[in-house]
């Protein structure tokens, strides 16, 4: 039996008060607890009114279900354009070009995928190549089924083909690489707490928010992030759910929240939160903390969303090829 | 004969219809969507297979290692007294209690290569964590109460003048339990066995942890289904809920047949 | 024999069964069990009781009872029903009957999500009704509830019919041939009769909605003390994928912060 989210009474209390509802996906919980307030008091200061919100936070594909399915989220802030993509495709909540709606394709940071080593780096992981060596245990989540995992497998990929040349070294690097994950864990949090609480694996692929949490909060002092020398360039996309706002009457209020998430302010708390942040000016100054490597895009490099999801991830796609009979 | 018949059974099979049977058909229907050949290239796959092998298999053996500790426990339970007994008794609940991702997350530590038990089986070459053996350790866990609690009543029950003339009669213990009182509580015990099954069968939250989920060989049924979902494939999660559907259903009632059929022959 | 009853084992055929039960327990119950409150309390005590003090936690009890209250009485008069209409009488597909009560028991959680998501979500069979008369189930109140009802539907009628069996019907009958009418042998005859089984059956059938309680206070506890959890657990549930909802609501109790 689950938990019960009830769908509580919506429509706030008093007048001039109005509630937003952001369906997110899991890691951005303290990003959005550090910007909502601030958000707050500024659409107070300019409007006078107040904005209240409700968050619900859950892997990606799930959240964007939920909203199909009926959940009335005003904005989404998800993990990949797919999951949005298919909010308008198969929920018709908001049109198709919702990604043109905002500035740098509706992602207001950014993030790329790393590695993540125990203290030391014992088995000496400097980069992808490295991942595939005898004895060494890698950590991912399946992509099938997580939203982050389909990241890393894509990073893996643009190396496998670089390094090798063609889609088909790449396939074959990215084979190998699975035969050294000893567990598939269903989503990215999954994956985490096996190489972390559990102390399994050498080397746990990540998103760098996810990794500098590990490294900062989680196990201070435990572990080590490896940078490798081709990465991909991860973009989480927010959007208003323009059926739900014009229903509650929320439209503007929504919108500008997300506007406001490319102000300095909210980029700043972006950055302070491990993501990286798309201001030129904040990105300069957290530098040190996000080194620049070269990264691929899903756009230029695979081919948009759909296309990857179909090629790599659906069923008879690549990624069902890898395991098939060995 | 007793009065009421129609009344209960017409409520029954209303409410019956209602909650259950209409809220399936609903799968079915979607399923029906997608045309023989999809459904079968879905529901049928050798991945699919090999999901639905491992989910019966381990919930199988979980229900057998539950009906025979299952007994025991409601046995000593019942039978005798010791001290913490009503703590004993309050334990046996709580998987019921406990949220089935965190008895998930708490199976996995402690089996785990360097968790409290896996550190002693490791040097002994035996693997849990993220084998078969993993997943059928959390249905256990999650089918027991099932079992005590189908058990119990009807021992707590059992009057003993059956036992007493028994005795009386020469009969050893044993040869009471196995002729006298087993026979009693058979269909108890066959109901907690098929409900920690049906249980086991679609568990999710508690072996998803500690399956380690890897295609064909720890990837249970229900986490295909998931793999649909997240492909917006309804339609496709529905083919292999159908599928898991009938065969639980064919299991559930085989083990009702049987049941019924030892009542008859008891001459209840 | 020293007075020993010929109905109870030897002292130490009891001792080693006893033994074996609660070695049985201690090792595939009491052990996870600690290990979830080992986990939980790491950070001390003092997190773990906060959580529960929280208006998000408040609102999540309430609902709960809430629930309790609807499901609970829905769930145990069929419970009755349908096991006096199995336990009395005779009549063809008695077996395919109690099939059909334990089939929701083997509906994978992730399932029965989807049957209301398919019924009642906004792309659903009833979903552009609902919508045209603003109606809401899923992601709301009734929503849970049903799904509630459905998961515990074989609960009460699977443990009064073992009991109501072994009972069999020849208290009833001696009622009746005494002139009791079938309202008055239920009542006076039937229901003190299985009472001890009724009253914990209906333990059984309130823990349903309870367990999600529980739940989402351990799971909290356990936010408290690693992030890397809650998240995970956050994702999985079965009402979470009709009910999945903003905080605020119960929802967020589960681990709106580390």
């Amino acid at each position: 039996m689950g938990l019960m989210l009830a769908g509580c009474s919506s429509g706030g209390g008093k007048p001039g008060e109005v509630e937003l509802t952001n369906v997110s996906y899991d890691p951005t919980r303290e990003l959005y607890q550090a910007i909502n307030p601030a958000f707050a008091a500024y659409w107070k200061q300019k409007t006078g009114k107040d904005v209240t919100f409700r968050m619900s936070h859950g892997g990606s594909g799930k959240q964007s279900r939920a909203i199909i399915d009926g959940l009335e989220a005003d904005v989404a802030t998800l993990a990949l354009a797919y999951d949005i993509d298919a909010i308008s495709a198969k929920g018709k909540l908001l049109p198709a070009d919702w990604q043109k709606a905002l500035p740098d394709n509706s992602a207001p940071y950014t993030s790329t995928i790393v590695f993540l080593v125990r203290k030391g780096n014992p088995k000496g992981i400097r980069d992808w190549g490295d991942l595939v060596k005898p004895g060494v245990e890698v950590i991912t989540a399946n992509p099938k089924t997580g939203g982050g995992a389909r990241w890393n497998f894509l990073a893996a990929w643009a190396w496998g083909r670089k390094a090798g040349g063609s889609d088909a070294a790449a396939e074959t690097y990215v084979k190998q690489l699975f035969q050294h994950v000893p567990v598939l864990d269903s989503g990215a949090r999954g994956s985490t707490t096996t190489f972390v609480e559990r102390g399994i694996g050498d080397v746990l692929i990540s998103w760098e928010n996810e990794a500098f949490l590990a490294e900062k909060k989680l196990g201070k002092g435990k572990f080590e992030i490896v940078m490798p020398s081709l990465s991909i360039l991860a973009e989480p996309p927010v959007a208003v759910i323009s059926a739900n706002a014009k229903k509650h009457g929320t439209s503007e209020v929504a919108e500008a929240y997300l506007r406001y998430l490319y102000t300095p302010e909210a980029q700043t708390a972006i950055a302070h939160n491990f993501y990286r942040p798309r201001d030129p000016a904040i990105a300069q100054q957290f530098k040190a903390q996000f080194p620049e490597i070269p990264m691929v895009t899903i756009d230029k490099d695979f081919g948009g969303w759909a296309k990857a999801q179909k090629t790599f991830f659906d069923d008879g796609g690549v990624f069902d090829r890898i395991y098939a009979k060995k | 004969m007793l009065p009421g018949f129609g009344l209960s059974f017409g409520f029954t099979l209303a409410w019956l219809t209602l909650i259950v049977l209409i809220p399936l058909a609903t799968i079915f229907l979607k399923a029906a969507g997608l045309g023989w050949s999809e459904f079968l290239a879905v529901g049928f796959s050798p991945r699919a297979m090999a999901a639905y092998r491992l989910s019966f298999g381990t919930a199988a053996m979980a229900g057998l290692v539950n009906a025979v500790f299952g007994l025991l426990v409601a046995w000593v339970l019942v039978r005798y007294d010791f001290p913490g007994k009503q703590v004993v008794s309050a334990l046996v609940d709580l998987p019921f209690a406990l949220p089935t991702a965190v008895a998930g997350i708490a199976l996995t530590a402690l089996y785990t290569p360097e968790g409290w038990i896996g550190q002693f089986l490791e040097p002994l070459g035996i693997k849990v964590a993220f084998t078969w053996i993993g997943i059928s350790i959390a249905l256990v866990f999650i089918g027991l109460p099932f079992v005590v609690r189908s058990v119990e009543p009807v021992l707590a029950d059992l009057g003993r003048e059956v036992e007493e003339a028994a005795a009386t009669l020469g009969a050893t213990r044993w040869q009471t339990f196995r002729h006298v009182i087993f026979p009693a509580i058979g269909p108890a015990l066959l109901t907690g066995f098929a409900l920690a099954f049906a249980r086991g069968v679609g568990e999710y939250g508690s072996v998803i942890f500690i399956s380690g989920n890897m295609p064909g060989r720890t990837e249970i049924a229900p986490l295909l289904i998931v793999t649909q979902l997240e492909q917006y494939a309804y339609a496709g999660a529905t083919a292999i809920a159908v599928v898991m559907m009938l065969a639980s259903f064919a299991v559930l009632l085989l083990i009702n047949l049987i049941q019924a059929a030892s009542r008859r022959r008891m001459g209840a | 024999m020293s007075g020993r009853s010929p109905t109870t084992e030897g002292p130490l055929a009891r001792a080693l069964l006893i033994a074996a039960a609660l070695g049985f327990l201690g090792f595939f119950l009491l052990l996870p069990l600690l290990t979830v409150f080992s986990e939980a309390l790491r950070q001390g005590a003092g997190p773990f009781l906060d959580a529960l003090h929280t208006a998000d936690a408040l609102a999540a009890i309430r609902l709960t009872l809430l629930i309790a209250a609807i499901s609970v009485p829905l769930n145990v008069a069929f419970g009755i029903a349908a096991s006096w209409a199995i336990t009395k009488f005779q009549f063809p597909g008695k077996a395919l009957l109690i099939t059909l009560i334990d089939l929701p028991f083997s509906v994978s959680p992730v399932v029965s999500g989807l049957i209301f998501v398919l019924l009642f979500g906004a792309n659903g069979l009833f979903g552009a009704w609902l919508a045209e008369h603003d109606l809401k189930i899923i992601f709301a109140v009734p929503g849970i509830v049903l799904a509630t009802v459905f998961i515990t539907f074989p609960f009460v009628a699977r443990e009064l019919i073992p009991l109501m069996l072994e009972q069999g019907k020849d208290d009833e009958e001696a009622a009746i041939s005494l002139g009791a009418n079938g309202w008055q042998t239920f009542w006076h005859v039937t229901l003190p009769n299985t009472a001890g089984a009724c009253s914990m059956v209906c333990c059984c059938a309130t823990r349903a909605p309870w367990a999600s309680l529980a739940r989402s206070r351990s799971s909290r506890a356990i936010c408290g003390a690693r992030p890397t959890r809650c998240r995970s657990i956050s994702r999985f549930s079965t009402t979470s994928t009709i009910s999945s909802a903003p905080s605020r609501s119960p929802l967020s109790l589960r681990c709106s912060r580390w």
